[in-house]
């Protein structure tokens, strides 16, 4: 009796080390889709990016609130912190901590899609029929905010998820995937916030 | 052990917070003062990107081997 539960152990054991070869072998290639998938979409933003000094060079930049513009990078900073300490949470299976700094990070998102879609396109004194410039302006913004609405979505599937109890600290591939995702959409506005609100003089 | 991991962790990911915030405020001020000097400005933007890529998107890991896993 004992010597067949022992066997029985051992068999358990294998299986879940051998699912667990499997798991990081397929998480291994998720990462390299997921990069792939990034940098096809970094081409995208770059696009933009270049556009903007095309059509403005760095001596003119739209008119925006530069307060703003510091005040609305400051929160995607912070949001990016707390989506590094709940990656970090998820990893040493603290899931109490995960949820909390996830929904931290949820809370920030919004903050900044309201910052910037909620208040600065409505002080903004032109539309995006008012020249080439600010629809490139209005362009940049909004596709940007559609990649954080994408990644606050992303966010909260995962905080649902990790409510069922479906992660853990060594299976959590959608955990880091989000994470990625969101550090992304941040990498992003670092170039944009120079970009729109730091280099050049304002232009009507 | 693993708390020390964990504790390390959490102190990388804030130090790294520190230093992004610190050049946050620097090009702030340089686009203040001097909008033109646009080539420090997209320097202190490549810094930053650098520092989230490498720290907080790990793309460290998409090179990882399977050993590094266990």
């Amino acid at each position: 009796m004992n010597g067949s539960t022992r066997t029985n152990g051992s068999i358990q054991a294998n299986a879940t080390t051998i699912s667990l070869e499997r798991y990081y072998q397929k998480t291994a290639n998720n990462r390299l889709g997921l990069w792939l998938f990034i940098l096809s979409d970094a081409f995208v933003f770059a696009g933009l990016f270049v556009a903007r000094f095309y059509l403005l060079g760095t001596g003119l930049r739209p008119e925006l609130n530069q307060v703003l513009g510091l005040i609305v990078t400051s929160v995607l900073l912070v949001s990016s912190f707390f989506m590094n300490r709940a990656e970090i949470a998820m990893a040493n299976g603290d899931q109490k901590s995960f949820q909390r700094f996830i929904l931290v990070t949820i809370v920030l998102g919004v903050l900044f899609l309201a910052g910037v879609v909620g208040v600065e396109w409505p002080i903004t004194p032109y539309g995006p029929d008012h020249s080439a410039a600010y629809s490139l302006f209005y362009a940049m913004t909004g596709f940007h905010a559609f990649h954080v609405l994408t990644g606050v979505l992303f966010l909260v599937i995962v905080y649902r998820n990790s409510r069922k109890g479906l992660y853990n600290a060594e299976r959590h591939w959608p955990v880091e995937a989000a994470a990625v995702y969101w550090h992304f959409v941040d990498v992003v506005w670092v170039f944009f916030y120079p970009a729109l609100y730091l280099i050049g003089l304002p232009v009507g | 052990m693993e708390e020390d991991k964990k504790k390390q962790a959490y102190r990388i990911g804030a130090v790294i917070f520190l230093l992004l915030a610190v050049l946050t405020i620097g090009e702030y001020f340089i686009g203040a003062v001097a909008p033109v000097w646009w080539a420090p400005l997209l320097g202190i933007a490549l810094m930053k990107a650098f520092l989230i890529i490498r720290d907080y998107m790990h793309i460290g890991r998409v090179f990882a081997t399977q050993e590094d896993h266990e």
